[in-house]
C-alpha cells in the first residue's frame, strides 16, 4: 500500500518536481529578501552554549526608541559586576537597575553571567543586563561606558520590547543625573542563534519547519478526497486504518526527501553552522512532515469533495501561522499545538544545541498529535460509505 | 461447492494400458479445468474402486505414469471405508500408485484451471518448498499422506504450514515441512508434524514418532479464504435497505443464482438497481440475508475475497499506472504475491486483448481498452462474481456488443458468475437471468429471459404489424380490436399481444386498421417479444411480473 502511494506520487512528474522546487525556491527567496533587507547577513549568533561571552558582534541601540510601556509580562535579569564607588552619592549600577524595576514586571538580580544565562536559556528571564566593572568610575569622570543586553533570538516578541525597555530606563538614569557628561551605551548580544545571518537562521528555520509541516500536510489533504480508485480498493480485503498508515507513511518519506534537501539548502546556502548533527535535524524535519501528513490525511477524510479540503487547509494554514507563536504570543497553546513543538524542537536542538534524548517531551507531543489525527481520520473515514 | 458437469465437455476414453495417452491428452489442455472417471483396483487392498475427480498433476517419465486426482464423487457401489481426499492413479499395472486403472474417461470442462491448490509426490517435498517461499500466503492449509518415522505405518496428517525448508542430504538437496496439526475435539495440544522425504538415508533427525515420510503432499495456499458449501453462489432473501428517513430503498428482494450464470438487473434509475449491488456486497446496512459463495455480506472483510466490483465510472482506477500496475496495486490487497498478480495479470490482459498495452500508462488507452482493464482490475483475485455497474453506459452499439463479448468470454472461459447492472433490456437477453426493478416496488420480475417473456400473453408470441408509415392511429385502433390485451409500438412496428389465437386477432386488426385507411405493410402471425417488450410492459403494469424460485 505505501508502494502504491509512492508510485502515485513519482508518476506525477509535474507534483514530484513541484515538491523538490518549493525547498529550492522557499530558500531562494529567502536569500534575496536577507540580500535586500538590512538586517540580512548580520552576524549576531551567540554560539549556542558558549554564546554571549564576548562571541558575538554588539550591535548599539540607538537611542530615539520610544517609551517602553509596563504590562508586557517582560522580567530582566540583571548582572552588577561593577566594584567602583567613585561617585558619593547613590551606587550608579544600582540606581540603573531600579530605573529597570521601573519598566520592567520584575527584575531578578544574579551574581553571574553563567547564572543569568542559563536563566535566560529556561526562559525565566526576557533579557538580562551585564552591568559592567568600572561603569560608575568611568560616567564620574566623564569617560563613555556601556551596558549589555542579553536577549533571545528565537524569542522575536520578548526581543521587540528588550530594546525598548532598555533605551528607555538609561534615557531615564541619565535625564536623572544630568551631571554625567558622558553617555551610556546599551550594547546588544544576540543568544541562542547559530553562527551565521540572523534572519537567515531565525526566519530560515521557522520556512523550514512551516513548509516541512504545511507543505505535507497541504500535498496529504488531497490525498483521500482526490483519490478516486481509492474508494474502489476499499472494496477490496484492505482496512480503512491500513490506508491511513499507508498515506502517512508515503507523505513521509517525500516529506523526508522534502526536508533533506531545504535543510540541506538552508545550510550550505547561509553557511550556517548549526548546534546539532545533520541527522538530528532530518529527524526533526521527519516528525514535522508526519504531523503534518497525519494533519493533512484527517482533513482530507473529513472533507467530502476537494474544494472542501482546500477550505480546510486554508483554514488550518492561517491558523497554524497565527498561532505559530512566532509573531504573536499564543500562551499556554504554544504548548500543545504541533507546528509550534516543531519549531521549538529545532530551536531546542540546532540553535540551543540539546540532544533529542533531552527534548523527548517535545517529540512525544509530535508523535501523540500524529496518533490521534490518524486514529481520528480512521475514525471518520469509516463511516463513510465506500461507493457514496 | 464443487461444479457440475457442464452441458458441453470434451471427453477421451484411455485403458489402463494407454496411460500415457491420457497423460499426454492432459498436457495438451494443460491450463483448462480437466476431470477424469476412473475405474481400477486400489494397489493397497486390491478392491475394485470407481471415482470422479479433479486432475491435479500429471506426471510422464521413463519409470513413472502417474495422474494424481482430487477426488470429488465416490462412484463405488459396495463403499468399504473412505477413499483418501486425493489419489494417485497409474497404469493397469502400477504397484506405486493409489490406484491401478482399467478405464480413465477425461474430461475438458472447456474452460480455465482457476484452482489453486497444488499437489507434489513426496519425492518433490523440496519443490514443494520452493514454491511456497514463493508463495507468502497467511495460512497455508497441508495434507500429507506417508509413513510414520518411527514404526512406518501409514499415517495421514491435516493441518497448517509453519516451517518450510531444504537442507543437505547424502544424495540430493532434501526439503522439509513443518505442519502444526490441531487436536481433534478439544482433546490434547497442538503438535508439529516433520514432513521428510522418502529418500531419506540417515534416519529422521526429528523425533521418529513426529517425522512422516511423505508419499503425497496436497496444499491449499490460501485455505484461510476458502469459501464453505454452497448451492448458489449468490443470494438475496428479503433483503431491505432503509434509510434514517425509514424510507425503503429495496424491500423483500429475494432472488438467487448459480455458479457460472449471468444475471442482468434491469430497471429505472432510482430503482433500487445499485443499492441492491451495494447492499448484496455489504458496503450498505441491510437486514434479510445477503450471501456470496456461502459467506454472509456482513462479513464484509471476507466476503471481499469473492467478488470483484467493476464501476461504471473509468476514473476508479490509476490513470498514470499502466494496466498491470493496476491489477498489482489492486490485487496486492487480497494478499496475492506479486509474482503471483504479474502472471495472472498478463494472461487477463492477453485474453482481452490488451497486452501489448500493458505497459503504457491507462490514460493513454482507448475507452474500450480502460474499460477491458478495469474488469481486469476486477478479476484479478480470481472472484466468484464479477459485479458490473453500468458498464455499457456511453457506449457505441459497437462497443457495447464487443464488451459483451468479453463479457461471455470471461463467464465461459472463467466460468465467473457475472452480475450487469444495466439500462438497456435488451442486454438482459445475454443473460441467464434477469431482475427487473421499479421505482417504490423494487424486485418485479426474476427469471430467465425466456421465462419471463413466456409470462407474457401467448407465451410472449403477439401479432407483429409493421405499417407503410408511423400513424398515431394505429395504436389505439388496434387496442379497439376484441381480445387484444395491450399494443407495444416501436416506429411502424406494432405488437399486438392477446391471450385469444394469434390468426383471429390478426385478421380482426388488419380489418380495423384497413378501415381506419391506415396502410399496411407487413403482418407476422407469430412474432417473438424480446426483454424490450418484456420490460415495457412490466413498467406499464400492462402484465404482473414473477419471481422465479
Amino acid at each position: 500500500m505505501v508502494m502504491k502511494e509512492l508510485r502515485l506520487i513519482v508518476k506525477d512528474k509535474v507534483a514530484l518536481l513541484l515538491i523538490f522546487m518549493l525547498p529550492a525556491v522557499l530558500i531562494g527567496m529567502l536569500a534575496y529578501v536577507t540580500n535586500e533587507s538590512g538586517f540580512g547577513g548580520m552576524d549576531v549568533g551567540g554560539g549556542g552554549m558558549g554564546g554571549g561571552m564576548g562571541g558575538g558582534v554588539n550591535v548599539t541601540a540607538t537611542e530615539d526608541g520610544n517609551e517602553t510601556s509596563t504590562g508586557l509580562g517582560l522580567v530582566f535579569g540583571v548582572v552588577d559586576l561593577d566594584t567602583t564607588t567613585t561617585y558619593e552619592g547613590e551606587d550608579l549600577s544600582e540606581n540603573l537597575t531600579a530605573y529597570f524595576e521601573m519598566i520592567v514586571d520584575e527584575v531578578i538580580l544574579y551574581n553571574s553571567t553563567a547564572d543569568a544565562y542559563r536563566a535566560l536559556y529556561e526562559k525565566e528571564i526576557t533579557a538580562y543586563i551585564v552591568i559592567p566593572d568600572g561603569f560608575e568610575a568611568n560616567l564620574t569622570i566623564n569617560e563613555p561606558t556601556y551596558i549589555e543586553v542579553h536577549y533571545d533570538g528565537n524569542d522575536l516578541l520578548g526581543s521587540a520590547s528588550v530594546s525598548g525597555v532598555v533605551q528607555g530606563a538609561t534615557i531615564l538614569f541619565r535625564v536623572g543625573k544630568l551631571w554625567i557628561r558622558s553617555e551610556v551605551f546599551p550594547g546588544t548580544v544576540i543568544e541562542f542563534t547559530p553562527e551565521g545571518g540572523y534572519l537567515e537562521s531565525v526566519f530560515g528555520a521557522f520556512i523550514v519547519v512551516f513548509s516541512s509541516y504545511l507543505g505535507i500536510a497541504m500535498t496529504s489533504a488531497q490525498s483521500i478526497v482526490g483519490d478516486l480508485p481509492l474508494r474502489r480498493m476499499l472494496l477490496t480485503p484492505t482496512n480503512r486504518l491500513e490506508v491511513i498508515t499507508a498515506k502517512v507513511l508515503g507523505y513521509v518519506i517525500i516529506g523526508f526527501f522534502q526536508s533533506l534537501l531545504l535543510v540541506t539548502l538552508w545550510v550550505l546556502a547561509f553557511d550556517l553552522s548549526l548546534n546539532t548533527s545533520f541527522l538530528a535535524l532530518v529527524i526533526i524535519m521527519c516528525l514535522a512532515s508526519l504531523t503534518g501528513s497525519a494533519t493533512g490525511i484527517l482533513i482530507s477524510s473529513v472533507a467530502s469533495t476537494r474544494l472542501q479540503a482546500n477550505q480546510m487547509f486554508l483554514f488550518v494554514l492561517f491558523a497554524t501561522l497565527i498561532l505559530a507563536g512566532f509573531f504573536i504570543d499564543v500562551g499556554v497553546l504554544d504548548e500543545y499545538l504541533p507546528m509550534n513543538q516543531a519549531m521549538g524542537l529545532l530551536i531546542d536542538t540546532a540553535f540551543k544545541g540539546l540532544s533529542l534524548l533531552d527534548v523527548w517531551e517535545r517529540i512525544l507531543k509530535l508523535l501523540g498529535f500524529s496518533v490521534i489525527s490518524m486514529l481520528a481520520a480512521s475514525y471518520i473515514f469509516s463511516k463513510k460509505p465506500t461507493l457514496g | 461447492m464443487d461444479d457440475e458437469k457442464p452441458a458441453f465437455v470434451e471427453e477421451a476414453y484411455f485403458s489402463g494400458a494407454r496411460i500415457g495417452d491420457a497423460i499426454d491428452w492432459c498436457i495438451t489442455r494443460q491450463d483448462r479445468e480437466l476431470h477424469v472417471e476412473v475405474e481400477g483396483k486400489l494397489t493397497s487392498t486390491g478392491k475394485d474402486v470407481k471415482f470422479r475427480g479433479r486432475v491435479l498433476k500429471v506426471r510422464k517419465g521413463v519409470l513413472v505414469r502417474r495422474i494424481a486426482v482430487f477426488i470429488e464423487e465416490d462412484l463405488r457401489r459396495r463403499r468399504a471405508g473412505d477413499l483418501d481426499k486425493v489419489l494417485t492413479v497409474g497404469g493397469d499395472n502400477s504397484s506405486q500408485d493409489d490406484v491401478a486403472s482399467t478405464m480413465i474417461t477425461v474430461q475438458n470442462y472447456l474452460k480455465r484451471n482457476m484452482a489453486d491448490d497444488l499437489y507434489y509426490d513426496g519425492r518433490d517435498l523440496q519443490q514443494a518448498v520452493k514454491d511456497l517461499e514463493k508463495m507468502k500466503s497467511q495460512e497455508v492449509a497441508c495434507t500429507v499422506w506417508g509413513r510414520r518415522g518411527s514404526d512406518k505405518l501409514p499415517i495421514m496428517i491435516k493441518g497448517v504450514i509453519v516451517g518450510a525448508s531444504t537442507a543437505p542430504a547424502p544424495i540430493l538437496p532434501e526439503g522439509t515441512l513443518e505442519i502444526r496439526v490441531a487436536p481433534e475435539g478439544d482433546v490434547g495440544d497442538p503438535k508439529i508434524y516433520h514432513i521428510a522425504q522418502p529418500q531419506l538415508l540417515v534416519g529422521p533427525r526429528y523425533n521418529p514418532n513426529l517425522t512422516v515420510l511423505a508419499n503425497k503432499v496436497y496444499i491449499m495456499p490460501f485455505a484461510w479464504k476458502m469459501a464453505p458449501e454452497y448451492r448458489d453462489v449468490l443470494a438475496a432473501r428479503n433483503l431491505t435497505v432503509k434509510v434514517k428517513s425509514g424510507l425503503k430503498l429495496i424491500e423483500n428482494v429475494s432472488f438467487s443464482i448459480r455458479e457460472g450464470e449471468m444475471l442482468a438487473i434491469i430497471g429505472e434509475s432510482g430503482a433500487g438497481k445499485s443499492t441492491t449491488v451495494k447492499a448484496l456486497i455489504g458496503d450498505i446496512p441491510s437486514t434479510g440475508v445477503a450471501r456470496i459463495a456461502g459467506i454472509d455480506s456482513k462479513q464484509t472483510q471476507k466476503v471481499r475475497h469473492f467478488f470483484g466490483y467493476c464501476p461504471q465510472d473509468l476514473s476508479y482506477m490509476y490513470e498514470t499506472f499502466t494496466p498491470l500496475e493496476n491489477i498489482i496495486a489492486f490485487g496486492k490487497q487480497y494478499d496475492i504475491p506479486e509474482w503471483q498478480l504479474i502472471q495472472r495479470g498478463k494472461t487477463l490482459l492477453r485474453d482481452f486483448g490488451i497486452l501489448e498495452k500493458g505497459n503504457s500508462p491507462t490514460k493513454e488507452l482507448s475507452g474500450g481498452q480502460q474499460r477491458r482493464v478495469s474488469i481486469g482490475i476486477a478479476l484479478a483475485h480470481k472472484p466468484k462474481v464479477l459485479l458490473m455497474d453500468e458498464p455499457t453506459s456511453g457506449l457505441d452499439p459497437d462497443n457495447r456488443s464487443e464488451l459483451w463479448n468479453y463479457l461471455t468470454y470471461i463467464n465461459q472461459e472463467y466460468g465467473t458468475s457475472i452480475i450487469v447492472i444495466t439500462h438497456y433490456p435488451v442486454e438482459a437477453e445475454f443473460c441467464d437471468k434477469v431482475a427487473v426493478f421499479m421505482r417504490g416496488k423494487s424486485l418485479v420480475a426474476f427469471g430467465s429471459p425466456a421465462r419471463l417473456k413466456e409470462s407474457m400473453p401467448s407465451r410472449g408470441f403477439s401479432v407483429g404489424i409493421v405499417l407503410e408509415e408511423v400513424d398515431p392511429r394505429a395504436r389505439k385502433t388496434l387496442e379497439g380490436v376484441k381480445g387484444v390485451r395491450f399494443v407495444l409500438q416501436r416506429g411502424e412496428l406494432l405488437k399486438v399481444f392477446t391471450d385469444e389465437p394469434l390468426e383471429v386477432i390478426a385478421q380482426s386488426c388488419v380489418t380495423a386498421l384497413k378501415e381506419q385507411n391506415i396502410a399496411v405493410k407487413i403482418v407476422k402471425t407469430k412474432s417473438v417479444a424480446d426483454m424490450v417488450d418484456y420490460y415495457v410492459a412490466i413498467t406499464r403494469g400492462l402484465i404482473q411480473g414473477t419471481i422465479e424460485k
